[in-house]
């Protein structure tokens, strides 16, 4: 018998049907082959080519010259044609910024309404559930769009702040910074509020009693053995805003008013305007290997906080 | 006969029992603690009107059936909930409207409830670092309890890396390391099996005697409840139903509930007859039964309506010396189990349940469908008020 040979292990029956290796790889090779050529094609393909262009030289007329050089990176730390041009540094600080600041708002955000989304009925919260997704159903650009509108001076949204007069007639606050992040936070919210409440759903209620036995008083409780609950949640939540909304460039273009060049609008301008691609690869590749970083120390800290060695008490 | 040990029973059911906890000190004292719990229609009372007294070193069980107050019970004790109305006193100062963190007390929670996020020193050092101890002394302190309940290993583990052993040692570690003048046990053998019960079991009895503060643990085991403990406190619907030494509730309980939930029991309902000098005799549907009643059990003879109660081991099954209360009846079950064998006899519409001892060297055999008599003994009968 085949199956009896140590060597061979992958004997396995499915739907009375005896398969082995060659069988189980055969399958799922067909099955998961669409999806790996798929990645192959669309996602390592195009970064390979990115990376590869963020190595070359610009010819004259905003042509690829083959010919490798560190000069793109160069350029984006500071080193300009005349001494230090920390320009496309900005742009960097400043879209971390705008994605910082997205995040930490929807975070204050979200928590609040994730709590309160759990203490509602069963039927209530697949209610505010939905209504929460009912703003993804449209496009950024419409969304942007309305923002403008009812940010504008005498605007929806402002009048009110005129009558009670918080605000002065004409005062506008589109565009800039702040209707830059109340776009920004009404865009990405969703992102955080969903995984924040799955967590939250999932918190063991009677920690909090559990904590308060222990010596903790109500607040202490909360802090200490609610809120690290919802940790992974909230980790979720942030890299789902952060990242996307560091490379946002729809919102700050329309509602920034210029003032806003972020990396979305630095990208833009390399590869259609001046058509400096080597320049943008490099902008992309930088803030590529900015992100990965930050997720590989992100995972090595919490995979060292669980293997960490017996301490020495 | 005169047995000495029988004579002892005797004492104790005309009301003499030896309390051997009569000479410590009250450590905790709960005086009319009542909870009333949810709002309006759904309200209902958990906890009516308990006493209770726990005493140096007493280890006591509060035993009784899903919902009847005990796990209520505890939250007040630990101070998450408020009683209203009711006093609870922890070495004569009143607490009762102290909250739980200002409570000298802690608890080991139903599945024990490990903070997830912290490892095991983490979460045993947690009642420590809300004490503000400095950090040196938390250490000490939390190597301490991790020794002294085996955990050293798994220090740095988090909970969802444990088995259910250590989880259960790590659980009372957390609650022992600060040092309370009383420990709450919410049913902590909950889904458990059989072997790490034992463990913990004997663990806790260990404890305990080093310790000398009173435990009281909740549980609807009763064979766990008579295990360990020195006092057991039934209850049911919130109320306590009876209290007293395991032997005292086995051999004596107070009342049809206590009689049916601590261990097996035969309950025959009847109704009042006469009585003569220390003979009571009730009418059942068996027919006539006597039974000899202590002096201090006077007063149920009143009652009209009454239940009689012997335990299952106590029918004698065609017993020849027996005289008394001798009844006939059939078979209907055999349960074969080593050391004794359980029958159903039936009688006359009654059903009564035997635990007749396996003898040793020769294989008695019951067969269901035979014809026997049983007959029970008038001491070991236990009348009380039919409910």
């Amino acid at each position: 018998m085949k199956s009896r040979n140590k060597k061979f292990k992958g004997w396995s029956v499915e739907h009375g049907v005896m398969m082995g290796r060659r069988g189980h790889l055969w399958r799922s090779m067909w099955l998961s082959g669409p999806g790996i050529a798929w990645m192959t094609l669309l996602l390592v393909c195009p970064l390979a080519v990115i990376t590869w262009m963020s190595f070359m030289d610009r010819g004259p007329n905003g042509e690829i010259v083959a010919r490798f050089t560190f000069d793109n990176f160069a350029l984006l730390g500071g080193k300009g044609p005349f001494g230090y041009d920390p320009s496309h540094l900005e742009v960097f600080v400043r879209s971390i910024f705008v994605g910082g600041v997205t995040t930490c708002a929807c975070v204050l955000a979200a928590l609040p309404l994730a709590f309160f989304m759990v203490a509602l009925p069963n039927r209530l919260q697949r209610v505010a559930l939905i209504m929460i997704a009912i703003p993804l159903w449209t496009n950024v650009l419409f969304r942007t769009y309305a923002w403008q509108i009812l940010l504008a001076p005498d605007g929806l949204l402002l009048t009110p702040f005129v009558k009670v007069g918080l605000m002065e007639p004409g005062q506008h606050i589109y565009p800039g910074w702040r209707a830059l992040m109340i776009g920004m936070v009404g865009c990405y919210l969703p992102f955080m509020v969903v995984p924040v409440y799955t967590s939250v759903k999932q918190i063991d209620w009677t920690s909090g009693d559990i904590a308060r036995d222990l010596g903790a008083d109500k607040m202490t409780a909360f802090t200490n053995a609610i809120l690290p609950q919802i940790q992974p949640g909230l980790m979720a939540g942030i890299i789902f805003v952060f990242l996307p909304a560091t490379g946002q460039f729809v919102i700050p273009n329309l509602l920034g008013g210029g003032k806003t060049f972020v990396l979305g609008n630095a990208l833009e301008q390399e590869f259609v305007v001046t058509h400096n691609w080597p320049l943008g690869a490099a902008y992309s590749v930088f803030m590529l290997a900015f992100v990965a970083a930050g997720l590989l120390l992100h995972t090595r800290m919490t995979r060292n906080r669980q293997e960490r060695e017996p301490m020495v008490l | 006969m005169d047995i000495p040990g029988l004579q002892a029973e005797k004492l104790t059911r005309s009301g003499e029992r030896r309390d051997p906890f009569a000479d410590r000190t009250t450590i905790l004292e709960l005086r009319g603690v009542t909870k009333v719990l949810g709002r309006g229609k759904d309200a209902r009372i958990a906890v009516n009107e308990i006493n209770l007294v726990a005493r140096e070193g007493e280890f006591i069980t509060i035993l009784g059936p899903r919902g009847c107050g005990k796990t209520t019970l505890l939250r007040l004790i630990a101070g998450l909930d408020i009683p209203e109305p009711g006093a609870i006193f922890i070495d004569k100062t009143d607490y009762s409207h102290l909250p739980a963190h200002r409570r000298p007390v802690n608890t080991v929670f139903k599945h024990f409830g490990l903070f997830p996020h912290l490892s095991v020193s983490e979460n045993v050092g947690f009642g420590l670092r809300m004490k503000r101890l400095k950090s040196h002394e938390i250490a000490r302190e939390v190597m301490a309890a991790l020794q002294l309940l085996d955990l050293v290993e798994v220090a740095q583990r988090k909970p969802g890396q444990l088995n259910r052993g250590e989880h259960q040692r790590a659980a009372l570690a957390r609650a022992l390391v600060c040092e309370p003048r009383v420990l709450l046990l919410d049913e902590p053998m909950d889904g458990l099996d059989l072997k790490l019960r034992g463990e913990l079991l004997s663990k806790l009895r260990e404890l305990q005697h080093n310790l000398t503060i009173p435990f009281i643990l909740c549980t609807e085991d009763q064979e766990e409840a008579l295990a360990v403990s020195d006092t057991i406190v039934v209850m049911n619907e919130g109320r306590i139903e009876q209290a007293g030494p395991a032997s005292q509730l086995y051999e004596y309980p107070a009342n049809p509930f206590v009689a049916g939930f601590v261990g097996r029991c035969n309950l025959i309902e009847g109704r009042f007859l006469y009585r003569e000098g220390a003979e009571v005799v009730v009418e059942t549907k068996l027919g006539k039964i006597s039974c000899s009643l202590p002096d201090t059990d006077a007063e149920k003879a009143d009652q009209n309506e009454v239940s009689l109660a012997i335990r299952p081991e106590k029918v004698l099954v065609n017993d020849e010396e027996s005289v008394d209360n001798r009844f006939g009846g059939m078979i209907t079950e055999v349960e074969y189990l080593g050391s004794e064998t359980r029958l159903r006899i039936r009688s006359n519409e009654v059903v009564v349940r035997a635990a007749v001892p396996n003898p040793r060297l020769r294989l008695q055999t019951w067969k269901a469908g035979d014809n026997v008599f049983f007959s029970f003994p008038p001491d070991n009968l236990i009348l009380m008020d039919a409910r």
